[in-house]
């Protein structure tokens, strides 16, 4: 990346720290205030952003709708299509008012870690939701291939649970729910990933979920074909246990196997959650990662604390991440990492 | 089974028996057929029924004796709109049926539409739908007041065998002259007195969100 997007992206990160700063240390949702606006020239500043959110969030609505309508005109028969002007005029009131779900999610971020220096991203994700298809179809648009079993809300933006996460220039894909119960989900996605040559992948994937009390067992297998890598799939084991409604303990492994994985991968991840509302989140994860086919070989150990929280309106968020790694490749020599993420959503920001 | 009696009988025993199989395969096919015929035709009819509005006299009434045609207006044909919202003619009763579901879901029938404008420009449209049962038009109200982008005026009008809920909507996106906004309220203003209605909600003039 160029020096100017480095510079670009510090100082947008400096900027999130100068609001989270001013911000008052929250405990429960409810009680949570909105972090107060600065005064003077920030508060300007502050409120032409707050504009320009807006406007681009108004933009982002429309354009979802739009597609959502394209999309359900391409396969409905002609007497049941939607028009564009009725719709303007009226809506279609076939659609819940509330159900616009669609976010854009621009995420720069700064990772600096020993021995590797610093290193800058940006990232960005167009989950466009399409309430025609029966609320159960998304398209996503993103610059990196993510992975859905991942929980969304403690993803963490360099270092996730799952070995499958890359970056890529470009990621086009389409999700559909095809069958959703209390206890099982089964989801479809097909795409083209942009490496930068377009690959096509398709997945399935099955989610089965069990509720004791304050258990959780879930099993989520994967089956995945991407023209460049072959077949493969992956499966996510996670035990929870949920003492209260703001901490959650989890205990996640993680397996993946494909032709180009060179055998079987996998990942064991404690986790330690504590989330007060969803604007606030906290979380401390211990981590080992190896092989376990041909033959058993770790390949690192890491430690990280994820914090995560709104630091202006509803719709900037900042995420913290200090942790250490100790990878075989560097002789398990202690190796701190800090990741630092500025999360700005547009949209159907709620 | 049936063909080794049939061995041991005389010819003309046979022929008998031929002629009763074909008959009974004649009939079958007849029954069948007519099974599919009736199918297909309660299918037919019941989508007629559906898209036949129980009102047409509405319309009629609406145009003839309301006066809610703002000073400058006329009642316009755009093709394209008129073509996608199953209408025969402007005003006329919407046949798509995206919009008929979208109706019933509501417990609404019979949605009519009628298009004001100057030249091809769609000023404003009025869109009624009927309730027979009048109960549930609040949770039609309340969803059309959450809807905020839209900048509509909402009148009920009852009847005795239900209800008709008026939507008057403009663009929300067009900006009206003073002359446009009062020619509009003064359409409404004899709607309103002409046709005996109700004002459930008037959102027109505010800006959308």
């Amino acid at each position: 990346m160029p020096a100017l997007g480095h510079l670009v992206i510090l100082l947008c990160l400096m900027a999130g720290y100068t609001l989270a700063a001013g911000a008052p240390s929250t405990t429960h949702e409810k009680s949570e205030p909105a972090p107060q606006p600065a005064t003077g020239r920030v508060s300007g500043i502050l409120t032409g952003a707050n504009l320009q959110q807006q406007r681009a969030s108004g933009w982002v609505k429309r354009t979802a709708t739009r597609l959502d309508r394209f999309f359900f005109n391409l396969s409905a028969p002609s007497h049941a299509r939607r028009n564009a002007t009725f719709d303007h005029f009226f809506d279609d009131r076939g659609l819940d008012s509330s159900e616009q779900d669609t976010v854009l999610r621009l995420s720069p971020g700064i990772t600096v870690k020993e021995g590797e220096g610093t290193d800058a991203s940006f990232r960005f994700s167009l989950r466009l939701h399409l309430p025609r298809f029966e609320n159960q179809a998304d398209l996503v648009i993103a610059n990196f291939g993510q992975d859905d079993t991942v929980d969304d809300t403690f993803r963490t933006g360099r270092f996730s649970d799952s070995l499958l996460e890359e970056e890529t220039d470009r990621s086009i894909s389409l999700r559909a729910t095809v069958r959703e119960t209390r206890r099982l989900r089964l989801s479809l996605s097909t795409g083209v990933n942009f490496r930068p040559e377009p690959v096509p992948t398709l997945a399935a994937r099955l989610r089965l979920e069990e509720r004791e009390g304050i258990h959780v067992r879930r099993l989520t297998p994967a089956l995945f074909w991407d023209q460049r890598d072959g077949l493969g799939q992956n499966a996510r084991l996670d035990f929870e246990r949920h003492p209260s409604p703001e901490w959650k303990q989890r205990a996640s492994t993680f397996l993946l196997w494909s032709e180009t994985s060179e055998g079987i991968k996998a990942s064991e991840t404690l986790s330690w959650i504590h989330a007060p509302s969803r604007r606030r989140v906290q979380s401390l994860h211990l981590g080992a990662t190896g092989k376990l086919e041909p033959s058993t070989i770790m390949t690192a150990y890491i430690v990280r604390y994820n914090f995560y929280r709104l630091i202006y309106k509803n719709w900037v968020y900042l995420e913290v991440e200090p942790g250490v790694q100790f990878p075989r490749e560097r002789d398990w020599e202690t190796t701190p990492f800090v990741n630092i993420q500025l999360h700005v959503l547009l949209g159907a920001v709620r | 089974m049936n063909a080794e009696p049939s061995c041991i009988l005389p010819s003309g025993n046979l022929t008998v028996q031929a002629n009763v199989k074909s008959r009974e395969r004649l009939r079958f096919i007849l029954i069948l057929l007519g099974m599919f015929l009736v199918l297909g035709t309660s299918c037919q009819t019941h989508r007629d029924l559906e898209l036949a509005p129980d009102h047409p006299e509405v319309l009629h009434t609406l145009l003839e004796t309301s006066g809610i045609c703002p000073a400058g207006y006329d009642l316009i044909d755009v093709p394209n709109l008129r073509r996608a919202m199953g209408m025969k003619k402007n005003p006329g009763f919407i046949t798509n049926t995206s919009e008929l579901e979208a109706m019933s879901r509501f417990g609404g029938s019979d949605p009519f539409l009628v298009i004001y404008g100057t030249g091809q420009t769609i000023c404003m449209m009025v869109n009624g739908v009927f309730f027979r049962d009048p109960s549930r038009i609040e949770t039609f109200l309340q969803d059309l007041e959450q809807r905020r982008r839209l900048r509509i005026a909402v009148y009920e009008k009852p009847t005795d065998h239900g209800s008709w809920v008026m939507i008057c909507a403009i663009s929300p996106t067009r900006i009206y002259s003073e002359a446009e906004r009062s020619a509009i309220l003064d359409g409404l203003g004899r709607k309103q007195t002409n046709l005996n209605t109700r004002l459930r909600f008037n959102r027109l003039w505010e800006n959308p969100p």
